[in-house]
Order: C-alpha cells, then structure tokens, then sequence
C-alpha cells in the first residue's frame, strides 16, 4: 500500500504517530468490547460486541499495516510487542468495562469521535487514507446506530437504569476529551494536507453533538469543573488498568513472537 | 510449447470465477466485485483484489487460490495477487447475479426491503443488526416465521 510518498520526513513522522494513535484507541477499545464475550445482559448483544470488537481489532490491525507500510514495523509487533508507554491511546478507552451503562456511553461517545475523526480523513490528499476512511465508515454506522438504540433504551429503562446511565455520562464525558488532546506534530499533518484541520479543534463539535444526543435521551452534561484526561493517555502516561490489559492481550503472542499465526 | 490463444482479460476474469471467499462458498470473488484491476504482461497476469472485510483472516487464503488459479491458465508463468484499498469495496460491487446466488444460498443480499430467502415474502423486518459473522444481519419473515441472515450494506 502507498502511503505517505509525497511527504517530508516530519511528514512522514507525523503522520506515523496519528496512525498509530488511530489504531492504539481502536486496538484497546476491541480488547475492551471483547471482554462482553459470554457475559453480556443479552445474547444478541454476546454477539453484536464481538462483532463490534471484531471491527475495532480489524481497523487496528489496518491502521497497524499503514504504519507497516510507512516506516517497516510489523503490525503484531506493534499490537503486542510494545511497552505501557509507547501506546497512545486514549485514557478513557483503556478504563475496564464497569457496567453496561459505562459499556454502551463510553462507547457510543467513542464513536462519535471517530465518525468525526474518519469524516476528517475523507479529506485528506493521501488518496489511500481517504479510500480506508470510506470503508471504515460503512463498518462504524451500524456501531453508532447500536449505541444510540441502547442510549435510548438505558435512559427510559426506569429509574436505576437512568442514574446508572447518567453516572456513567458524567464519568466518560470528562476522560473522554483525552481522545482530542492537542499534539505538537498536527500542525505538520495539515501543512503536509494530510488532515484539512487540526484534530484536536474537532473537540468542540464532538461536545455539541454529544450534548445533543443526550438531550434527545433525557441525560444531561453537567456543570463542567473536571480536569478532562489528567492522566493523558495520548502522552504515553496510562494507569494500571492498561498494563493488565496488555498483560493479557499479549499473553499468547509472547509465548513465540516470531510464530506464524 | 505450443503457443496458447492470446491471453485476455475475460480469460483471467472467468478463470477466477471459480475462486470465492470460504464465508460465502457460492460467490465468486468475480460477483462479489473484489477483482478491481487485470494487468496481463506477456506470460505474467496481475490482479488487484479488493478485501471486502478490513483485516478480514480470509484474504491471504483468497489470494493463494487466486493465484494458484491463474498458473492454471494456459499461456500464464507467473501470477501476482495483491490487495488495494483503494477504491473503497462495498456491497454496491456484488453483481446481479451475484445477489442471485447469495438470496438461492439462504442469505438475502443488501438493498431494499429483503425477500424472505425460504417463502419469498417481503414481510421481513431486522431482528438484530450484528449477525453471526461480521458481514451479516439477523432479519424475521412474518409471513413464514422464519429467521434469516441478510448481507449487511456496507
Ligand atoms: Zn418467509
């Protein structure tokens, strides 16, 4: 796959970090939605989430092969080979699923962002970002179209569904602007049209259009005074609830790392 | 070697219509739209595929059957399959007859108001989004009380 041919070193750099950051959340989010596997309230949603975590892993696994094909590092070993502090995700989305409430908020607001995310990409001059941009898009509209069914369905499911909902909103909706935390290396990405914009400047239209979603469901934003990701996971700092995270995900890869699965 | 008619691009296309995607055994990788481009050079052909399914654990099967059909071909040496994602596949790529194949396996395909695939009826309605597999919806025939998966349009 080409990629990235046009660009400058920093270029290159630059766009190397946002793929990575890409697959990192999506990455880290699957193992999450795996972990419903046999445990979700509902069969059917047994099934939806790991077919969700299927998508988010495959879309990984993508962005993974982008960076392959960008600078030559194999996308296992950058999936399960890498130290707590060279993964990028976002804080909120290594957070363990709690209950279903935080499950279906954290990932309906998860979406949002990435709808935004992936909108941003359909613009780019990197013909091949643009394509994988329309591809993802198709997989992630059934995912928004699932979050919004269980957002509505929590919020009107009587009165411990409703406040274990808006707990979970009012947790979820302070981390999660970690997803859009400011980079030195995004102005690079839009000097070089790889992005139209910065990523982080998608912050405000992600609050307005969960502030709307959540109106609509009778939720409410709360007064804001939080401190949005304090650990920033987008910096490398992750907590103790990744490192588990990765501890098992890898498990069976570090058996053999040069296995061929 | 006796010279072999000249190699042509609906040569290697029929040709490849004999490969499919292990999921869905009854459609050639030629209806489900995943053969994007043919280059023929001389006793060399190669194809360009696009994968349907991001990080689908099918693709590298596909590929080896492709390319082990083509060195089938007459007057062909050397075969090469890669996969592009550029263009973007999607369901809007499966070709008539195609649907036609896919609705006679039992799996209604995408677009419209299904047909039920085991009395025909269009008294169907979505039962769950995410199916079995990855690719497939859960849908209901009221008319004969069957469930039935459906093709999701992506
Ligand atoms: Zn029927």
């Amino acid at each position: 796959m080409l990629i990235g041919r046009d660009l400058s070193g920093e270029g290159r750099a630059a766009l190397g970090e946002y793929l990575l950051l890409l697959g990192d959340d999506e990455l880290v989010l699957g193992h999450r939605d795996s972990e419903w596997c046999a445990f979700a309230p509902l069969i059917e949603e047994d099934i939806a989430f790991a077919s969700i975590a299927q998508d988010e892993i495959s879309h990984a696994a993508l962005f993974y092969e982008l960076i392959e094909s960008l600078r030559g590092l194999g996308r296992d070993q950058l999936a399960f080979g890498r130290p707590v502090s060279e993964m990028r995700n976002a804080t909120i989305l290594e957070r363990e699923n709690r209950d279903w409430a935080f499950t279906v908020v954290r990932h309906y607001f998860y979406d949002v962002a990435d709808d935004l995310r992936t909108e941003q990409l359909l613009h780019s001059q990197e013909p091949i970002l643009r394509s994988v941009a329309e591809r993802l898009r198709r997989e992630e509209r059934y995912h928004l179209e699932h979050g919004q069914m269980w957002l509505r369905r929590l919020s009107q499911g009587g009165p411990e569904a409703h406040r274990r909902t808006q707990a979970a909103v009012d947790e979820v909706l302070q981390e999660c602007r970690g997803i859009f935390h400011p980079l030195a290396w995004e102005q690079t990405l839009v000097a070089e049209g790889v992005l139209p914009q910065r990523p982080s400047l998608l912050c405000a239209r992600f609050q307005e259009r969960i502030a709307g979603a959540l109106s609509d469901c009778g939720l409410k934003v709360q007064a804001d005074g939080g401190q949005g990701d304090a650990l920033c996971g987008r910096m490398g700092h992750h907590g103790p609830e990744l490192t588990d995270l990765l501890e098992t995900m890898g498990e069976v890869w570090r058996t053999d790392p040069l296995a061929a699965w | 070697m006796l010279k072999s008619e000249a190699l042509t691009e609906d040569a290697v296309r029929g040709a490849l219509r004999s490969v499919s995607d292990p999921e869905i055994p009854v459609l050639s990788i030629v209806d489900l739209g995943l053969v994007e481009e043919v280059r023929i050079l001389g006793e060399r052909v190669e194809v360009d595929l696009l994968p349907t399914f991001t990080g689908c654990p099918a693709l590298g099967f596909i590929a080896q059957a492709a390319e082990e059909r083509l060195l089938r071909i007459p007057g062909v040496r050397e075969a090469k399959v890669s996969f592009t994602f550029d263009p973007a596949w999607s369901t809007d790529r499966i070709s008539p007859a195609g649907k036609l194949a896919l609705q006679s396996f039992g799996i209604a395909p995408p677009g419209g108001v299904p047909a039920c695939p085991y009395c025909g009826s269009h008294k169907t309605r979505i039962d769950a989004s995410f199916g079995p597999t990855r690719c497939r919806s859960v849908y209901y025939c009221d008319a004969c009380q069957n469930p039935f998966e459906r093709m999701k349009a992506l």
